[in-house]
């Protein structure tokens, strides 16, 4: 792993950070059931090479970061620690025969959009539910944070396919 | 022992795991006793810096909104001052009922004084929302102190650092407003169910009251976090169920809580003085 690639994933946390509590966090559907949290696509799209232990550690700093501007200490971290050590399951079994290409960045175009997809939505889908579970936090209400969570997946992920489309050139190098 | 360590190190990335989980729940079970640590709140200097920027910027998409807001607000201001006139050249008006909630304190001797600022975060939508304000410790506001605009009750003070206060919404669901029925005056707790930002409950009012569709809540003023007065809701359901003690009781919120742009922070003069008479009737 180069330098080159670790300065460019900390200019991408620092740009999902900032477009997500700027302007992210405004948009809500359906009187507040359906928000967007395209930040964790950022976790969701880290290298398939980066280690187990590092996703964990970044995924504990962006939902800790991400907890101090929506002022709901821990319940981002939960939910981005809890994605962090899924993600490396899931990329298990949704791996191609032969296995993910270890230096490559998952992307719309050098997967395919079928493999994106079984790639990204297990994870947006576990993440949501977690934060909605978590921030509902009595049994009474955990129905609607599971439809919720549906939901507000849905949302996300039309947004992290539409930062596909449009950033990321179809040679499969990114343009930011 | 080193077969110990040869397991620790393969289940490392799960160990690491599980410590970052309590580390969470940790954060998450002790939010309310970290209510002085203000870096881990939206009124840090940098997050309060970055959400003071933005709202300048959105502040000139509703200047008409908040013009119109201010020239009614000043137009019942002014006619109260006139009524307050009237007040202290006739005795025998009752100033209670006419005047408006800013007031109510003044009817005696000034027992709050109210601090202008400007709401930078907002939110509506979740199980516990919060609002920060460009206001802070340097202003004169502390922990505690209730905030509210010319609607009616909006919150209370959390953390204060220097140049920002983030504080609890009503809609948050720790909140509890000490409240009454204007009517008669019997007490009750506003809390707020976590469902609709436009819909509290008012909790504990026994069922030998008469309560009515229509009838108003307003703070009680007893905890000297808000005047007497300050108008919570108007009643839109009421329901008696036999296995209870209490009303049923669903209010309209009388703030909106999406349209939130300036208010008022109530600071009690006679807060301190208040407050250690009675903890020193308890000891």
């Amino acid at each position: 792993m180069g330098r080159e690639i670790w300065l460019k994933q900390v200019g991408l946390f620092l740009i999902y950070l900032f477009v997500q509590v700027l302007f992210f966090r405004n948009l809500t559907f359906f009187e507040g059931n359906v928000m967007v949290f395209p930040y964790i696509a950022f976790l969701i799209l880290l290298p398939f090479g980066a280690m187990n232990m590092s996703i964990l550690i970044v995924g504990f700093c962006m939902g800790f970061v991400i907890d101090i501007f929506y002022d709901s200490i821990g319940i981002h971290t939960a939910a981005c620690v809890f994605l962090a050590f899924t993600r490396t399951q899931i990329m298990k079994w949704t791996a191609p025969t032969g296995g993910y290409e270890l230096s490559e960045v998952p992307t719309i175009h050098q997967m395919g959009f079928g493999a994106f997809l079984v790639f990204v939505i297990p994870q947006i889908i576990l993440h949501h539910i977690t934060l909605f579970m978590i921030e509902a936090g009595s049994m009474a209400f955990m129905p609607k944070a599971i439809l919720r969570g549906v939901l507000s997946t849905i949302a996300t992920l039309v947004i992290v396919l539409a930062i596909q489309y449009l950033f990321y050139s179809n040679v499969g190098r990114r343009r930011i | 022992m080193s077969q110990l360590f040869a397991i620790i190190f393969k289940y490392r990335v799960f160990l690491v795991f599980i410590l970052l989980e309590l580390v969470a729940a940790a954060l998450i079970v002790n939010n309310n006793t970290y209510q002085r640590s203000v870096i881990l709140s939206s009124s840090n200097t940098v997050v309060g810096g970055i959400y003071n920027t933005t709202s300048n910027i959105e502040q000139y998409f509703n200047l008409t909104e908040v013009n119109e807001d201010l020239l009614n607000e000043n137009a019942l201001l002014r006619k109260q001052i006139e009524l307050y006139q009237v007040a202290g050249i006739n005795d025998s008006v009752d100033t209670k009922n006419t005047l408006s909630p800013l007031f109510y304190g003044m009817s005696d001797t000034i027992a709050y004084d109210f601090i202008p600022a400007r709401v930078i975060n907002n939110s509506v939508y979740r199980s516990a929302n919060y609002i920060t304000l460009n206001k802070g410790r340097k202003d004169g506001i502390v922990e505690g102190m209730g905030i509210m605009t010319k609607d009616g009750v909006v919150g209370q003070v959390k953390s204060v650092s220097n140049h920002f206060a983030t504080c609890y919404s009503l809609l948050h669901r720790d909140m509890a407003v000490s409240s009454e029925l204007k009517k008669n005056g019997a007490l009750c707790t506003v809390t707020w169910n976590t469902e609709d930002p436009t819909k509290a409950s008012a909790n504990y009012l026994p069922l030998h009251l008469d309560i009515n569709v229509g009838d108003t809540i307003t703070s009680s003023g007893f905890n000297t976090v808000y005047p007497e007065g300050v108008m919570l809701g108007v009643v839109t359901e009421a329901e008696k169920t036999p296995s209870e003690r209490f009303w049923l009781v669903t209010i309209d919120v009388s703030v909106d809580f999406s349209k939130l742009h300036h208010v008022y922070v109530s600071k009690s003069l006679f807060r301190i003085e208040k407050d250690s008479l009675e903890s020193m009737d308890e000891q």
